[in-house]
């Protein structure tokens, strides 16, 4: 299995939210790896589930409906914590 | 309802009245910071009557709050806590708000440049609430340094509730809800229920919204416990409260549940073993759905509801397998008459298509500040007209047909296009725009808002500058989820949208 490449994925995810934080009319200048992303106002249930799906695709898991709190989903240092336990 | 407390806070003030997180309050301590929340409502000024607002997350605060305003004899306007400016200052303005109160500085929009603002520690109301957290109170008519106008019309006796809803106008209308409609409502729900004071009731969705908010009525009519869960974007944690809670009954959309089932079925069904009732409202619940609920949660009833804001508890049933009546959402409920009328407005026989109407004493006293709104909804001898067409079987079984106006129902979020069409309007490369209801490709929220949109002659349009545009001014349940960017519009002959090839061609 070939070594993953934490910062690029780190890059892309964050391109996908900054894309739909401005789609919300709520830009993310300079997101802060540990903010909580609920507190920005970008997801709900739907576009939660709709990131979770881009995840999946971009590592190429599938990631358990338990797995999505906020311990694992709340802020991008978690997101990545939770995909470097589970690559 | 702060009676209903009282009386159990008399009788067993050490039980459990609230969860909130790690939070836990007893029907005693509930009732004290309602008190304590009246209190500083009323030392702020508000007096009977005065209209305050609350744009608050679902939490303890917000049922604290929720109950204080309604001590001080204040009418309750429930907001929603992420809208965007302009929309909370129209509420303000309409009902010529006296106070808002929200749940930190952020939240009150338009109404934190107020020069009278009163913050309160939640830990001064709440028993062992961190520190941290607040109630922020600011006086919007303190910004204007003067008074708030009087309303045109007379507030119905009793009033305590105004409940802002998408009807067929572009703005927003303010559902005029009395103390005495709102008890039968709880009534209602706990006769239907059966709810006991051993019941736990989850609530999963917000409380701003009527459906919500009804439910804690209903909890507390019953001296039952109310379980607020919290992170509501995320269904697993959301699940993992309620199954931690023991909770016995929940109510929601079929889109919520549909996501439950899709994702979550595992945890839905660790829940059977202590949810004995789940309600789902605001939006048809396809009938695959029903099944999916009842054979994850093989015991509990699955009730499917009917309710309007102007009527909050019409029909509902349980879901059974084979289904004996399949597309009907049930009986009326005990004390609720229902009828159809044809054009004229003459009760229609059984099973004859027509506009839905009922009796009730449920009912909404009429629309804040909109008299001929109010006229449209009341009819004669007490009926109300309901904005659904269907047919009444000769048992009495309704069947619903789709709505009479345009109002697109998105995953049990009512839509009007009107309010989306003008906020598009605003945008300077827009010439010309429509929107309409279309079906949810994913299947989740039954229908989405599409915008059909003109851009200006030499303008460039596209759905993200859009969807950019619209959400800085509407509520995101309003903002469209597709686009399409057309040269003209269809119009009749007299010069209107034509809605009809519109549909047409996205079909």
């Amino acid at each position: 299995m070939p070594t993953t490449d934490f910062a690029s994925l780190e890059t892309t995810l964050r391109g996908y939210l900054e894309k739909l934080a401005d789609s919300r009319g709520k830009a993310l200048p300079n997101l802060g790896r540990a903010e909580r992303l609920i507190d920005r106002g970008i997801f709900d249930s739907m576009s939660l589930l709709d990131f979770v799906v881009f995840t999946e695709k971009s590592c190429g898991i599938k990631i358990p409906g338990e797995d999505v709190h906020p311990e694992n989903f709340g802020s991008l240092e978690a997101i990545m914590l939770y995909l470097q336990e589970r690559l | 309802m702060l009676e209903w407390l009282r009386q159990r806070a008399a009788r067993e003030g050490g039980a459990e009245a609230l969860v909130d997180g790690g939070q836990r309050l007893t029907f005693a301590q509930l009732a004290a910071a309602a008190c304590a929340v009246a209190a500083r409502v009323q030392a702020a000024g508000v007096a009977p009557g005065d209209r305050v607002g609350l744009a608050c997350e679902n939490s303890a605060a917000f049922v604290a709050a929720y109950l204080g305003i309604l001590d001080c004899g204040a009418v309750f306007v429930p907001l929603d806590p992420s809208a965007p400016p302009a929309v909370l200052q129209s509420a303000i303005e309409d009902t010529a708000m006296r106070w808002l109160i929200a749940d930190g500085p952020a939240r009150l929009g338009p109404a934190a440049a107020s020069s009278d603002v009163v913050r309160v520690g939640l830990d001064e109301i709440l028993p062992g609430n961190p520190p941290s957290g607040s109630l922020t109170l600011a006086s919007p008519a303190a910004r204007a340094g003067q008074a708030p106008a009087a309303p045109e019309e007379t507030a119905p006796d009793g009033l305590q509730a105004i409940v802002y809803t998408s009807g067929t106008t572009g703005r927003p209308k303010g559902v005029m809800l009395t103390a005495s409609a709102l008890r039968e409502v709880a009534e209602a729900g706990v006769a239907m229920l059966g709810l006991r004071a051993s019941d736990r009731v989850g609530i999963i969705t917000p409380l701003f919204h009527l459906y919500a908010l009804r439910e804690v009525d209903a909890a507390l009519r019953a001296g039952a416990c109310l379980v607020l869960a919290r992170n509501l974007t995320f269904p697993a944690s959301v699940l993992r409260q309620v199954h931690a809670e023991r909770v016995t009954y929940l109510s929601g959309v079929p889109a919520g549940f549909a996501l439950l089932v899709e994702r979550y079925a595992e945890m839905l069904a660790r829940c059977g073993d202590h949810l004995r009732a789940v309600a789902l409202g605001t939006a048809p619940c396809p009938p695959a759905l029903a099944a999916a609920i009842r054979s994850l949660l093989p015991k509990a009833r699955v009730i499917l509801t009917y309710g309007l804001t102007e009527a909050s508890r019409v029909c509902c049933r349980d879901a059974e397998e084979p289904d004996p009546r399949p597309g009907s959402i049930g009986r009326p409920y005990p004390g609720v008459e229902l009828r159809t009328l044809d054009d004229r407005g003459m009760p229609l026989p059984p099973n004859t298509p027509g506009r839905i109407a009922l009796r009730t004493a449920m009912a909404a006293a009429g629309y804040w500040n909109r008299p001929e709104a109010t006229r449209d909804l009341r009819l004669a001898e007490g009926w109300i007209l309901s904005p659904d067409h269907g047919r009444i079987d000769e048992n009495g079984y309704l069947f619903l047909q789709g709505r009479v106006d345009e109002v697109i129902n998105s995953g049990g979020e009512k839509v009007s296009p009107d309010e989306v069409e003008a906020a598009l309007r605003g945008h300077p490369q827009v010439a010309d725009c429509a929107v309409l209801s279309a079906d949810d490709p994913d299947g989740h929220l039954g229908q989405i808002v599409l915008a059909i949109v003109v851009p200006a002659p030499g303008g460039r349009l596209d759905a993200e500058e859009l969807t950019r545009f619209c959400a800085g001014r509407l509520e995101l349940r309003k903002v469209p989820r597709a686009f399409r960017i057309v040269e003209s519009l269809p119009r009749t002959a007299l010069g209107k949208v034509d809605r009809g090839r519109l549909r047409a061609a996205e079909a």
